[in-house]
């Protein structure tokens, strides 16, 4: 082996990667503690695994070069499409939408896996377009029609919460590999004039009931207590009760009495911050900022152009489900059903973000050979 | 195409990606100054916030106050009921997931279908499994954090099955709260009136009412019950107790958890918490008891005594207005308004040609018949020119221009010539069309109202009626043109246009038998806190006084006496030997009497409404009582001898004594007689 290779591994990014998933387990172990609580509880088990899985899945991306990808890029977003279609077909209804397909042993949520893939397929399309103009309209046009069927499939399900962060994945990555300076300006004033009346078109006849609802929760959660404002509420409780020092592991009353809504999953955050308080969650914060920032770096080191794009596609996914979390649960934004990496409960979520770090790890090693 | 890697110049993203980081930070900042506005700026908000969401306000229902009888029978008190319930979030739709998207492991118990929950407590309860899964839908609309009764007041053996199979139903649960029981039933129906659950617009009222005072706004919640009738709701206010309150620790589901499942000793949050809790903490307060003026013994027997018949008894004390009887045939069970009426049994209520529901003796108005001529003796007595010993010719009808009003002895040849006491005594009616013709209408109604007649008696409860004495002033008000003189016979018998309930007359009775005096009817004697401490004491309530002089009295009262005690009285078969009492028949047409005078109708609803007014003893009167049998035809078979019998049950010692007296007095006399003829 090549002693470059581990000369060059980004040891910040994995270092912070193990914190966040000791601070993951230890909020879900607190989460799930019940008054007759013996061992560890199963569900803090299965994450074990799920995060064990991850790992390997982690190292495995490591191991071959990741410009190896180019040729899989494709044909892995063609599969994305194929399992979503599949979702829609034979997939698992739960909570009011089907996202999972049932493998036996495991639910999986391709909309999950599926954000590697995209931004795989926005790299590869990406770094052949890039000439020192920067993008113009018609690399852009077609950028779009490469996302826009994922992004259906994934709306019917329906999965708002999924299909905005791949709207914001793919401009993100899109800004990032640079828009010509006048298309740039002219696409920005076409969003603002056509956004709002295409916002308020969408939510009045595209979303379904329920979304809606989140959305009028969002802004006044108090008109309905004990209904649909009932998660934001609960979830500020849980959050401003913390106060500066927190109650203590194991001793968030909100989350111990079971007043938390999805508190394993995305409401994770405000189980830590009952019990952590406010020193500790900005710790937690400041330690997902450090992770986002060494992404970057990331994307900054890396010497050609689909490794840059990509690894900054992988930020995004990273940090927009950070701020989609947080915002929501937060109250700073509708509740979207967005996992919060490596705290929120779940396989799927664990696999994706783990992935992402193999990839970027993997993209670091690799920076010497140019 | 190439498809290999190009390098690039380190400096093409670096702008792009300073950005990057510039948009996290601010990002990141905004996170962060959001949580120091909820974990700090207001953090001990949310903290009082999250410790109410934890410790939820249990109540504890405040046994509403008992009711006693006179002698100290419990004639109302309060049982344990147990109502199944269902809290609607608990139980899910029939389409619902169970549970998240990926098994979630945490021990709660998962949800059930709503369908499984009506299959299984559908035999359990009797109820219509459609029945459930609609107010399933219901409740979880209205407020799915609110327990729903599926059924309350459900029986032991209801109880024991559900108990047994609530493992396997989590979201059903067992409520226990408190009843009214009426251990004599029906009995006292009339008086005590019932308990309903409170209606959603009742509700709204009550808070409202009770928002400003110390009870606050959740003084009465839904589900509670409400005295609707009689005394339950005329001292509801008494009655109600405030129910107590403290907070446990709950979990989402409402579990109340124990002190020591979350707790750590010295856990300062919690202890806190907990003092905090205790602080708050609210004993119940019972109700106050309600000790009535009536009495047990005497309900029952004048129950028993109208049997089948419909009607009404009362009897009240001559010198205080204490109602010891009040009694309306048929009844009804107060129960049935506890929990849901079926339609059945309200149609069967409602139509029964009897009116159980009907308070009678209060709100019943019917024309007082006979009863009324002391009235009409009286006015004639103390406003007119017909003296007592003034003579009026009765030869069986009273001619008044060409139409002939008739006398009830109309086939014999009339009662000849009759004076007042004899008048009354036989109930002659031509003497009493005269007497009322030469008093005038007005002066007949100025003596029936100052008697306490043509207005509510003020026993305060259910709405009670007062009837009707006509005058001419009325007659013009009310739009039925001028008084005309025909209209005068038949009002002063109590036919026509007069009008009068039982506890009018009753109460009529008793101010001619202690003098003139009219008492205010009470029912509750005191009421008294649980404490033991009298809150209300009722006293005799002078409401006026007769306008009759004491010689009239006298004269009234020596009529209604002959009526009992001398030959041709019409009720001189009631008499009780040895114990002189005072009484007046009355009949009351229900249809326009035919020809020829009385008349059996083959239907009973068509038939004359029978009166006797009475009180007792004639010469030191304590007691006075008013029978009245619906369709009885005749007072003084019908409804005299109920009175006579309550009168016996009343006086039972007195009777003994005089008896044993008359007895050693018939045996001094006896060996007195041997002796002489020895």
């Amino acid at each position: 082996m090549d002693r470059r290779l581990v000369q060059h591994f980004d040891v910040p990014l994995l270092g912070i990667t193990l914190l966040l998933m000791a601070a993951g387990l230890a909020t879900l172990y607190a989460a799930s503690l019940t008054p007759d609580t013996e061992g560890i509880p199963p569900i803090v088990a299965r994450q074990a695994m799920y995060m064990a899985v991850g790992l390997v899945a982690c190292a495995l991306c490591t191991v071959v070069d990741y410009r190896a990808l180019l040729n899989m890029a494709y044909p892995m977003y063609g599969a994305l499409l194929a399992a979503l279609v599949l979702v829609l077909a034979i997939g698992f209804v739960g909570g009011g939408a089907q996202r999972w397909i049932d493998l036996g042993f495991f639910r999986l949520q391709p909309s999950e896996l599926g954000k590697v893939a995209l931004v795989l397929a926005l790299a590869r399309f990406l770094h052949e377009r890039l000439d020192r103009d920067g993008l113009g309209l018609r690399d852009v046009l077609e950028t779009g029609f490469l996302v826009v069927p994922a992004w259906l499939l994934i709306f019917m399900e329906p999965d708002l919460g999924t299909s905005i962060l791949y709207g914001l994945l793919t401009v993100s990555v899109l800004l990032f590999a640079g828009i010509r300076p006048r298309l740039l300006v002219l696409l920005t004033v076409v969003a603002l004039l056509v956004g709002p009346p295409t916002v308020y078109v969408a939510y009045t006849y595209v979303l379904d009931d329920y979304q809606q609802d989140r959305v009028i929760t969002f802004l006044n959660p108090e008109r309905d207590p004990h209904g649909k404002g009932y998660q934001t509420i609960q979830s500020r409780y849980a959050i401003g009760s913390g106060q500066l020092g927190g109650k203590g592991f194991g001793r968030g009353t909100q989350a111990q009495l079971r007043f938390l809504p999805e508190q394993h999953t995305d409401f994770i955050f405000s189980v830590y911050a009952e019990e952590r308080g406010f020193l500790g969650s900005l710790l937690l914060l400041l330690a997902y900022l450090g992770w986002l920032v060494v992404g970057l770096n990331v994307a900054r080191r890396a010497k050609e152009r689909f490794g840059a794009l990509l690894a900054m596609g992988l930020v995004s996914v990273l940090a927009w489900q950070v701020t989609i979390n947080l915002g929501g649960v937060l109250g700073l934004m509708p509740v979207t059903g967005v996992t919060l990496p490596l705290m929120s409960y779940g396989g799927s979520s664990v696999l994706t973000v783990m992935i992402c770090v193999g990839l970027l790890l993997n993209i670091s090693m690799r920076r010497y050979m140019f | 195409m190439d498809l290999l890697p190009t390098p690039h110049e380190a400096s093409e993203f670096r702008l792009r990606i300073l950005i990057g980081v510039l948009l996290l930070g601010l990002v990141f900042g905004a996170l962060v100054s959001r949580l120091w506005m909820l974990q700090v700026v207001r953090g001990e908000y949310y903290a009082r916030c999250a410790a109410e969401n934890g410790f939820k306000e249990r109540e504890i229902a405040a046994p509403r106050g008992l009711i006693f009888d006179a002698a100290g029978n419990r004639i109302a008190d309060v049982r344990a009921a147990y109502d199944v319930v269902l809290g609607p979030a608990d139980v899910r739709r029939p389409g619902e997931e169970a549970r998240g998207p990926e098994d979630d492991p945490i021990s709660l118990p998962s949800k059930v279908s709503i369908d499984l929950v009506a299959d299984e407590l559908s035999p359990l309860l009797q109820l219509p499994r459609q029945e459930i899964v609609e107010r399933y839908e219901a409740a979880r609309v209205n407020n799915r954090y609110r327990p729903m009764v599926v059924k309350g007041d459900v029986s032991f053996e209801e109880l024991a099955e559900v108990k047994l199979r609530q493992p396997f139903l989590p979201g059903v649960d067992i409520r226990v709260t408190t009843l009214r029981n009426y251990p004599y039933g029906g009995l006292f129906s009339h008086v005590i009136g019932y308990m309903r659950e409170v209606r959603g617009d009742q509700l709204d009222h009550l808070r409202e009412r009770y928002a400003a005072t110390e009870f606050g706004r959740d003084y009465y919640e839904m589900g509670d019950h409400l005295g609707n009738w009689g005394l339950e709701a005329a001292w509801e206010e008494r009655l109600k107790g405030n129910d107590g309150k403290y907070y446990a620790l709950v979990d989402v589901h409402g579990r109340e958890l124990g002190r020591s499942t979350v707790e750590d000793p010295g856990d300062e949050y919690l202890e806190a918490l907990y003092h905090w809790a205790e602080e708050d903490r609210r004993h119940e307060v019972p109700g106050n008891d309600l000790h009535l003026s009536l009495r047990l013994d005497l309900q029952q027997l004048a129950m028993d005594l109208m049997g089948e018949e419909s009607g009404s008894v009362v009897m009240m004390e001559v010198n205080t207005g204490r109602v010891l009887a009040l009694v309306n045939a048929p009844t009804f069970d107060p129960q049935i308004f506890a929990s849901r009426i079926t339609p059945e049994q309200w149609k069967a209520l409602t139509e029964d040609p009897a009116h159980p529901l009907a308070d009678k003796a209060l709100q019943g108005i019917y024309p007082p018949g006979s009863t009324y001529k002391m009235m009409v003796g009286a006015a004639a007595l103390e406003y007119g020119d017909l003296g007592p010993e003034s003579g009026v010719s009765c030869n069986g009808y009273y001619k008044l221009g060409s139409h002939r009003f008739r006398c009830w002895r109309y086939r014999y040849g009339g009662h000849g010539a009759v004076a007042f006491k004899d008048a009354l005594k036989g109930s002659c009616d031509v003497y009493f069309y005269t007497a009322g013709m030469r008093a005038g209408i007005d002066q007949v109604a100025k003596m029936a109202r100052s008697f306490g007649l043509g207005v509510p008696t003020g026993t305060g409860i259910n709405s009670e009626k007062g009837g009707l004495i006509p005058t001419q002033a009325w007659k013009l008000e009310s739009g039925r043109g001028k008084w005309q003189k025909g209209d005068t016979p038949s009002a002063v018998i109590g036919q026509g246009y007069t009008l009068a309930t039982p506890m009018g007359l009753a109460r009529m009775t008793a101010a001619i038998a202690n003098g003139g005096t009219v008492y205010r009817p009470t029912l509750v004697d005191r009421v008294v806190a649980p404490d033991g401490s009298v809150v209300h004491e009722t006293t005799p309530d002078v409401i006026g006084h007769a306008d009759a002089s004491p010689r009239v009295v006298r004269m009234l009262q020596e009529a209604m006496l002959s009526v009992v005690e001398e030959k041709g009285g019409t009720a001189h078969r009631q008499q009780i030997d040895g114990f002189p009492f005072a009484g007046k028949t009355g009949t009351a047409q229900v249809i326009r009497q035919a020809k020829g005078g009385f008349e059996y109708h083959s239907n009973k609803l068509l038939q004359d409404h029978a009166w006797f007014v009475a009180y007792a003893p004639a010469d030191d009167p304590q007691v006075a009582l008013c029978v009245l049998v619906e369709h009885g035809v005749h007072g003084s078979t019908a409804a005299a001898p109920i009175a006579r019998q309550m009168i016996e049950h009343y006086f039972a010692g007195d009777l003994e004594r005089i008896r044993e007296a008359q007895a050693a007095a018939d045996a001094a006399a006896a060996s007195t007689a041997a002796g002489s003829g020895d």
